[in-house]
C-alpha cells in the first residue's frame, strides 16, 4: 500500500510490515500502525513511522547496541496485548530523543517498546522501575559499556 | 472531579471492574490495592506523564538529527572471510 510520509516521501508498505500498536503509543493512542525504516547501512538507529499520519515518526534504537545490561519485568497480562507469552520472540527497541548534539542524545528506558515479531503486534510498556528513567544518555551508556 | 473520603480497607468501584482500596494510612501516605481486568494498564501518573511527555519530544526529531550522531558508535567489524 501507498504512504506518504513527511521525512521519507512516499513509500510503497507491505501489509506485513505494517506492526499493529492496539494501545497505541503512551499520549498517542490513536497511532496505533507502524513500519519500522533503517536509518541507513552503517547507522543502528530506525525510525519508528505512522502509517496513518505520515508527520509522526520516533527515532528507535535496540537497546543492547548501548547498554548491556537492560532487563525488563513485565507481567504474563502487559504481554497478552500483544499475544506473547515468550520475552524471547520479542524485539525491543526504545524511542530515541535527539538534542542539539550527539552528547545529548537519550534513550527512554523506561517506555520500552516491545514487539511480538511472529505477529506484529506492538506495545509501549511502562516499566515499574527505579533503575530506569525516560533520558539516559546514550553517550554514557556507551562509555559505560566500552569500560568492560 | 468526584472526590471521595475513604478509610483503611474501604473501597470504591468504578463502573463494573474497577476496584480501588485503601489499604493502609501511614503518615501522610496512602497505600491502594487495585482490583481490575488484565486488559486495564494501571500507573502512577507521573510515569505515565514523564513518558508521554518523552514521547511527544521525541516525536520532533528528523533524519537530519541523526546524521551527526551515527558516528559515535563504534563501527561494527566487517566479517571475516570463510564467515557466511
Amino acid at each position: 500500500m501507498h504512504i506518504e510520509t513527511t521525512r521519507f516521501g512516499a513509500l510503497e508498505v507491505n501489509k506485513d510490515e505494517i506492526i499493529c500498536f492496539p494501545e497505541g503509543l503512551v499520549g498517542f493512542k490513536d497511532s496505533k500502525n507502524f513500519i519500522v525504516i533503517p536509518h541507513g547501512q552503517n547507522s543502528p538507529f530506525s525510525w519508528l513511522q505512522s502509517v496513518e499520519e505520515g508527520q509522526l515518526a520516533f527515532v528507535i534504537i535496540e537497546p543492547q547496541v548501548f547498554c548491556s545490561n537492560y532487563e525488563i519485568k513485565v507481567s504474563r497480562e502487559e504481554l497478552a496485548t500483544i499475544e506473547l507469552n515468550d520475552m524471547r520472540l520479542a524485539k525491543i527497541y526504545v524511542i530515541v530523543g535527539v538534542g542539539e548534539r550527539p552528547e545529548e542524545m537519550t534513550a527512554n528506558l523506561l517506555g520500552p517498546l516491545v514487539i511480538n515479531r511472529d505477529k506484529n503486534f506492538g506495545r509501549q510498556l511502562v516499566l515499574n522501575s527505579d533503575k530506569y528513567h525516560t533520558r539516559h544518555r546514550i553517550i554514557d551508556e556507551l562509555q559505560r559499556m566500552g569500560g568492560h | 472531579m468526584l472526590v471521595l473520603t475513604r478509610k483503611p480497607d474501604q473501597s470504591i468501584i468504578i463502573g463494573d471492574e474497577i476496584e480501588i482500596v485503601v489499604v493502609e494510612i501511614k503518615g501522610d501516605a496512602v497505600k491502594l490495592g487495585i482490583n481490575a481486568p488484565r486488559s486495564i494498564a494501571v500507573h502512577r501518573k507521573e510515569v505515565y506523564e514523564a513518558i508521554q511527555a518523552e514521547n511527544i519530544a521525541a516525536a520532533a526529531a528528523q533524519p537530519a538529527d541523526l546524521e551527526k550522531m551515527s558516528h559515535i558508535f563504534p563501527k561494527k567489524k566487517p566479517p571475516k572471510k570463510g564467515d557466511d
